[in-house]
């Protein structure tokens, strides 16, 4: 076995560790030697930069108006650095009227050229960097050399090809963003075209309609996607046709483009969709009629809490809630369906909206009381209890917490009983002990049953 | 005896230079992955995703188990994260002090019924509560049974966006932290699972309202040496295996996980000591069974400060959960270790975890072992003995010196030159007394495997913030 070894290391094992160790010595020391001149050289770069960076700030109008001149600081790379850094930050700010300014500045001087150079020339990390460099310039001037870096074999090449070209913003650089998605080759992800394309079309929404009734199978999805991310009332065109689609991710974006754009045929094209086989879509539809608050509406969505799938339910109840001052009639609605579940639903997003506390304040009111009453009577007998218990005891006015205890007293709930039984009393203030007492005496003389909140709710 | 010594001492040699051989490869290959992610930053523009509707959203998982002095920070850290669309789904685990109640008087908390499905089963929740000032939070009270990953799938099963966040409550991400761990599941949404970022100690820095101010060392010795051992394990480790697709470990402190394939494997396994480990294997095992094509991601940049053992006592307690987790881990697991259905976390990420990573104490130890008997014989040969320590001190040394390079190159978090020295002065110290006392702490852990003991040893903290923490520990982050 020793032979085995002593073939392995011929050298033998002192003198190897011997080498190792020399070498390991000699790493460390090379390593050192590399972060203490690192940190040397850094420490001169950044005062200098910092000089020149506080120069340059001092004299920015000036750069900018040309009255110092950019031969002046074009050659120095530190200056060159800075002067664009400074730009392409100040164009990402800028307004319409700025933005002309300093766009002229990165093409009188030279930037805009150099870095198109940049982009046809350079390779790797380099080209990437003027790529970016160059979709933040915002000029149109960079469409023809970014087109070309969408040819490049490395998709983080393209990925910021796209990404630039979305800088630019406009329909030209759109197009060629969408062929190079129609090539197929999935050289950079879904959300870097959507982000790109969201860009392109924010202002010309309407001309994404055209592009989407006009794209494929593989490019419709995507388009779809964008359009609902940008579209307002400027989409006048056929909604109709994508709503009617068969690819059910653009079904999916037709409800939100529908919601945001408000067309008069909104509420019957989603009306179509609230039935559609896929849940997604029906999802996205309970949240475009959330949006679009159209009380004609509230019935589709009381529909939707009985959805067979959670998600949407969840979705139409969170919807539903959101038409303020219909409370009651939702959720009597609710409680037509028959479905427990459907109310369970509504009251916990009542809940986790932060509208049950606000229904509780409408009780200081002496108009709507009943049916403000009878909205939180259901709510009380679908799983509130806790809450409802915490705003009785701790609602700062006197009056609410005297008319939540009469629901709560007429509730005839057994199970809160138990409830308020299991609050420690002698932790309480005084009036708050009184008031618990009260309402558990109450409860008890009204010959409180199980059946009260099996009566109210069928099952 | 003396012939078992000698071929003893060359199975020794064998280990010790293939184990250095493994870390220089390492060293290596988190060199060229930092400056490929460094470049990757260069282009990336976080502005667009920041405002962007089409990113996905995360849910951020925060179990908390008596956090009362540190609960409040951290919460309103995750809150406040620049990202597009986020919830914070704090778990109360049966905590004995105020957690709650801070929880409820700082985010005005309110008692729901509100629907909670235990798709993965957990302990009993006793209650759900919402924030009436931000609605992004939620938080759970669950009835502890003295494991984290039960509060975790409890908190999965409240989680409603697609991606996952499992975070320590004692633990503060930094303001982009979310954005910057996403890179690579926006960049791959298909094929990226999970991805983990880095954890850095946080004992010394300045933290005031869930926020970090200035980043400094701390002043303890024993915190300086984990200072170290993190940066080796992550900038060094982690990065390295990442280059080579073979991540093994995402810390429970940090990472973010694909929901419907934490679901699909049934969430974190409540046994697990080491569930971020466990949970990491279990999907290799689920995508490799479905010969799906699929990654593991480790980005070095998004950063998560959390706090450090800062005494003995406390960091040996530590180290022998972690080396007990891994016991269990790997052990459940040794079917796929040179199975080929499981590839390069058969063939090679498995088997170094089990040569060099959970063997490593006992060998260490019984390489002390041996030295000491073959004095005894009169067989030691003092100048080889001397040369061998030597080389192992010097190597360890230059493998932390390699991840201080790549912190100097890349992150450059520590700025003062006084921190910089001691860092440099403090790599020499590791190796030698620290990493003999740490293999002692692991033969411990290994120990308590043997023994069957798995419970979860709580571990005292001093805190950060605006208050001192005592909390769980960050989860295992084994050094490279």
């Amino acid at each position: 076995m020793l032979y085995i070894f002593e073939n392995m290391m011929p050298r033998g094992p002192a003198e190897t560790i011997m080498i190792s160790l020399f070498a390991t010595a000699i790493g460390i020391g090379i390593l050192l030697a590399f972060i203490l001149l690192r940190r040397t050289l850094r420490k001169r770069y950044f005062r200098n930069r910092d000089q020149r960076v506080q120069f340059i700030l001092d004299n920015w109008d000036r750069i900018v108006s040309g009255e110092i001149p950019a031969k002046d600081w074009f050659s120095q790379k530190i200056d060159r650095e800075i002067v664009e850094q400074t730009l392409l930050d100040r164009i990402a700010e800028a307004g319409v009227e700025q933005i002309l300014c300093l766009q002229n500045l990165a093409r009188e001087s030279g930037l805009l050229d150099w870095r198109i150079q940049g982009v046809r020339r350079r390779k790797g990390w380099t080209r990437r960097v003027s790529i970016s460099a160059l979709g933040r310039m915002k000029l149109p001037d960079g469409i023809p050399a970014l087109s070309e870096a969408l040819e490049n074999s490395r998709n983080e090449t393209v990925a910021d090809a796209v990404q630039a070209l979305g800088q630019v913003g406009t329909p030209e650089a759109a197009q060629l963003i969408m062929r190079q998605v129609s090539t197929k080759t999935q050289q950079c992800t879904p959300q870097t075209v959507q982000i790109a394309l969201a860009q392109c079309f924010r202002s010309n929404p309407h001309l994404l309609l055209d592009e989407v009734l006009k794209a494929d199978d593989f490019l419709r999805p995507i388009l779809a996607r964008v359009l609902a991310e940008v579209a307002d009332k400027r989409i006048t065109g056929n909604l109709l046709e994508i709503v009617k689609d068969p690819l059910a991710e653009v079904r999916a974006s037709a409800a939100r483009v529908l919601a945001a754009a408000r067309p008069a045929c909104a509420l019957n094209a989603l009306s179509m969709l609230a039935g559609d086989r896929e849940w997604f879509v029906r999802l996205r539809t309970a949240a475009a009629i959330g949006e679009l608050q159209d009380r004609h509406g509230i019935p589709l969505l009381v529909n939707a809490l009985c959805d067979r799938n959670r998600f949407v339910r969840l979705k139409a109840a969170s919807a539903l809630i959101t038409f303020r001052g219909e409370e009651e009639r939702v959720m009597q609605l609710a409680m037509q369906t028959g479905d427990r579940y459907a109310v369970q639903a509504l009251v916990s997003e009542l809940e986790r909206s932060g509208r049950l506390p606000e229904i509780v304040n409408r009780l200081a009111l002496d108009f709507g009381r009943v049916a403000t009453e009878s909205i939180l009577l259901v709510a009380l007998q679908n799983g509130s209890t806790h809450l409802l218990a915490d705003l009785l005891l701790n609602h700062s006015e006197r009056r609410v917490r005297a008319r939540l205890a009469g629901i709560l007293a007429r509730s005839g709930d057994v199970s809160l009983i138990e409830y308020l039984g299991r609050i420690n009393i002698p932790d309480l203030e005084m009036r708050q002990q009184r008031m618990l007492r009260w309402i558990i005496s109450k409860l008890r003389k009204s010959g409180a049953t199980l059946h009260g909140n099996q009566e109210a709710i069928p099952a | 005896m003396i012939d078992f010594l000698i071929f003893f001492s060359y199975i020794l040699f064998i280990y010790y230079f293939t184990s250095n051989s493994v870390y220089l490869l390492l060293l290596i290959s988190s060199v060229a992955a930092t400056f490929a992610q460094h470049k990757r930053l260069a282009t990336l523009r976080f502005d667009l995703l920041r405002s962007s509707n089409l990113i996905p959203p995360i849910s951020i998982l925060v179990p908390a188990r008596n956090e009362e002095k540190s609960i409040v920070d951290s919460v309103r850290s995750f809150l406040a994260l620049d990202y597009p669309e986020l919830e914070v789904v704090v778990v109360n685990d049966g905590s004995t002090d105020g957690t709650l109640d801070e929880l409820r008087k700082h985010f005005n908390l309110l008692r729901t019924d509100i629907l909670y499905i235990p798709e993965i089963p957990t302990q009993p929740v006793h209650g759900v509560y919402m924030s009436v000032t931000d609605r992004r939070l939620l938080v759970l009270d669950k009835q502890s049974c003295g494991r984290k990953a039960d509060a975790l799938n409890a908190a999965l099963n409240a989680a409603s966006s697609p991606y996952v966040c499992a975070v320590d409550a004692d633990a503060v991400l930094e303001k982009d932290a979310l954005l910057r761990i996403m890179t690579p599941a926006l960049h791959d949404p298909r094929g990226v699972i999970a991805s983990g970022g880095i954890v850095r100690i946080i004992n010394g820095t300045t933290v005031k309202d869930g926020v970090v101010h200035r980043v400094s060392l701390p002043g303890r010795l024993i915190e300086i040496l984990q200072v170290i051992e993190y940066l080796r394990a992550f900038l060094v480790g982690r990065q390295g295996w990442a280059y080579f697709n073979s991540v093994t470990i995402i810390s429970g402190a940090f990472g973010i996980f694909r929901r419907d394939v934490c679901r699909e494997i049934g969430g974190f396994r409540v046994s697990a000591i080491g569930e971020d480990m466990d949970l990491v294997i279990r999907m290799h095992r689920l995508m490799r069974d479905k010969k799906a094509n699929y990654k593991i991601a480790f980005v070095p940049d998004p950063v998560c400060w959390t706090e450090a053992p800062s005494s003995l006592r406390a960091l040996a307690k530590q180290r022998a959960r972690w080396q007990n987790g891994l016991a269990d881990v790997l052990c459940r697991n040794r079917d796929m270790v040179f199975n080929r259905r499981y590839g390069r976390i058969a063939f090679v990420a498995l088997p170094y975890q089990w040569l060099f990573e959970f063997i490593t104490p006992a060998v260490e130890t019984l390489g002390w072992a041996s030295m000491l008997l073959a004095a005894i014989l009169g067989v030691l040969n003092p100048a080889f003995f001397v040369e061998f320590l030597l080389f192992g001190y010097l190597f360890g040394a230059f493998i932390s010196i390699g991840s201080l390079v790549i912190e100097e190159m890349t992150y450059h978090r520590y700025n003062d030159p006084k921190d910089l020295l001691k860092l440099i002065a403090v790599s020499f110290l590791e190796i030698m007394p620290y990493r003999p006392l740490n293999s002692l702490w692991r033969l411990r852990g290994m120990w308590d495997y043997l023994r069957g003991r798995n419970d979860w040893q709580m571990i005292d903290r001093v805190g950060f913030g605006s208050g001192a923490a005592s909390s769980n520990a960050p989860a295992p982050e084994r050094a490279a």
